[in-house]
């Protein structure tokens, strides 16, 4: 079991691996967070809108009743700090700057409105493994522990939803009557998804869809723990996401951190050999 | 056990610090690890790796989150019966010819709509009169504001006024809105009843009533 454990968290990893880890968790936090410019300006907006969140929510997500132009500084700082941290500057304290002005940000859209919190915005993975960046920078070794728990936390994402779907609906939920009512209910009456229509009133394909949405949920996780389903699960995950979009008009708005299962080391040294390739031969042209 | 209201709610409210508390706990045992010795390191990764298998674990069985440690109830809904009657609150601007439209999406930014329904649903009923003008009158200024966007041809504001058709959208998918070339004059929310079978099939609604409309 200890073993187990060790060569899990503890055995060597590329180190191209952990550098490509932190700028797709910078660059895709940053990218949300520019999509979401006037995020402070929710504090100037008339107190009707902010009735919900009472001071026990507030303290939760440390909104402390700072002036707007101080809200709108830190919103500033954390771009930067996020900038800092894809370009892998003063990253240990930039990660960390980050993931707390994240974690204090990301709520105000939904503490408006819901005292659940704000699961689907995409920061959710995004502000974990920005601490995780942060918690790991200080280490000289190169064991995998950073780009492993930043792999199970998006794993978590798909496995704890599938535990929810059992634990509220139960195994009925992978069944297609239950999926074609999933797509029915999406239906809305000013928004149609596109591709609704494919599903609805198709058994196979909702059988399929169903299926297909639990066994998203439940088996990503074996790509945390095996390259080879890796490389089957996380594409067909992808693509199961551009279909939800399609079929359900839901955007999984994290799914660029996906790409913290490729393996770029992979990717560097097939380039670098291309390259060598591509300079050997251009070498023997010449000497002809 | 039973909880009366107030009960309820005060226990609600010591969950949210219940819920800090965790995310603190994960800060707590990583600067931890950022401040160990090298020979204490393994030791403090192994704690914080521990207490994240932990906190997800409790998550899970109390199917209660400690956001960002989230149980993802995504989609998590027994939908079988496609003739159960659902309702929801619809939006529209009226131009100063009379005439109603969709409101744009990027209209309340940093808010989308559906944001901005949920507020309605939860907060709205226990608002006061005069809060819930303050609230429509500044909700149409906005959707005015998106009007003359859109009629511009704009593709830079509100969510999108830094990076434009490349920014990322909301979690729901909106239809395109085109909106009036006359100014607006008020802002109306509906309550619509359907049933998704109904809906889905024939694009028909049940009932849609008038909730609240603001003039100006």
């Amino acid at each position: 079991m200890t073993s187990a454990w060790n060569r899990f968290w503890f055995r060597a990893e590329p180190r191209a691996n952990f550098i490509a880890a932190r700028i797709i968790v910078a660059l895709t936090s940053l990218w949300l967070v520019l999509s979401r410019p006037q995020l402070p300006e929710l504090l100037t907006w008339p107190d009707a809108f902010w009735l919900h969140a009472n001071g026990w929510l507030r303290a939760r997500f440390l909104i402390g009743g700072l002036p707007y132009a101080i809200e709108l500084a830190l919103y500033i700082v954390l771009m930067v700090a996020l900038l800092l941290t894809a370009l892998g500057r003063f990253t240990a304290a930039s990660a960390f700057t980050a993931a707390i002005l994240l974690y204090h940000f990301a709520a105000f859209e939904d503490i408006i409105s819901s005292s659940s919190g704000p699961f689907f915005r995409g920061f959710t993975a995004c502000i974990s493994c920005l601490f995780v960046i942060a918690f790991s920078q200080h280490d000289d070794d190169d064991s995998r522990w950073p780009l492993a728990l930043m792999r199970l936390l998006v794993a978590f994402t798909y496995l704890l939803s599938g535990i929810s779907k059992l634990r509220l609906v139960g195994w009925r939920w992978a069944t297609a009557a239950n999926f074609e009512g999933i797509v029915a209910a999406m239906v809305l009456p000013d928004v149609r998804p596109p591709w609704s229509n494919w599903f609805l009133g198709h058994p196979l394909l909702c059988w399929l869809g169903a299926l297909s949405g639990f066994a998203m949920d439940f088996l990503f996780i074996s790509a945390v723990f095996s390259k080879r389903a890796a490389r089957v699960v996380v594409p067909l995950t992808f693509i199961a996401h551009v279909v939800v979009v399609k079929v359900l008009g839901v955007v999984y708005l994290a799914a660029p951190l996906l790409l913290l299962f490729v393996n770029w080391q992979w990717v560097v040294d097939a380039l670098r050999a291309r390259r060598g390739a591509v300079a050997t031969a251009s070498g023997r042209d010449l000497a002809q | 056990m039973h909880l009366d209201a107030d009960t309820l709610a005060k226990v609600r409210d010591v969950l949210q610090i219940v819920r800090l508390a965790i995310v603190a706990g994960f800060v707590v045992a990583g600067v931890r690890v950022m401040r160990a010795p090298a020979e204490k390191r393994r030791r403090r990764v192994n704690e914080l790796l521990v207490y994240v298998l932990v906190a997800h674990a409790a998550i899970v069985i109390a199917q209660n989150d400690a956001w960002p440690f989230a149980t993802y109830p995504m989609m998590a809904v027994d939908s079988t019966d496609q003739t159960a009657i659902h309702n929801g609150l619809s939006f529209r601007v009226v131009d100063d010819a009379g005439r109603e439209w969709q409101v744009d999406p990027l209209a309340w930014s940093p808010l989308y709509p559906q944001s901005v329904m949920g507020w309605f649903e939860v907060v709205y009923p226990r608002a006061t009169d005069s809060q819930r003008n303050d609230v429509l009158r500044f909700l149409l200024a906005r959707a005015e504001s998106a009007r003359l966007h859109v009629n511009r041809g704009d593709r830079f504001y509100g969510n999108a006024a830094l990076l434009g058709p490349l920014a990322a959208p909301d979690t729901n998918l909106y239809a395109p809105a085109p909106q009036s070339p006359r100014p607006l004059r008020a802002l109306r929310m509906y309550r619509i009843w359907w049933t998704p079978a109904e809906l889905s099939t024939t694009g028909t609604i049940r009932e849609r009533r008038l909730i609240s409309e603001y003039r100006r």
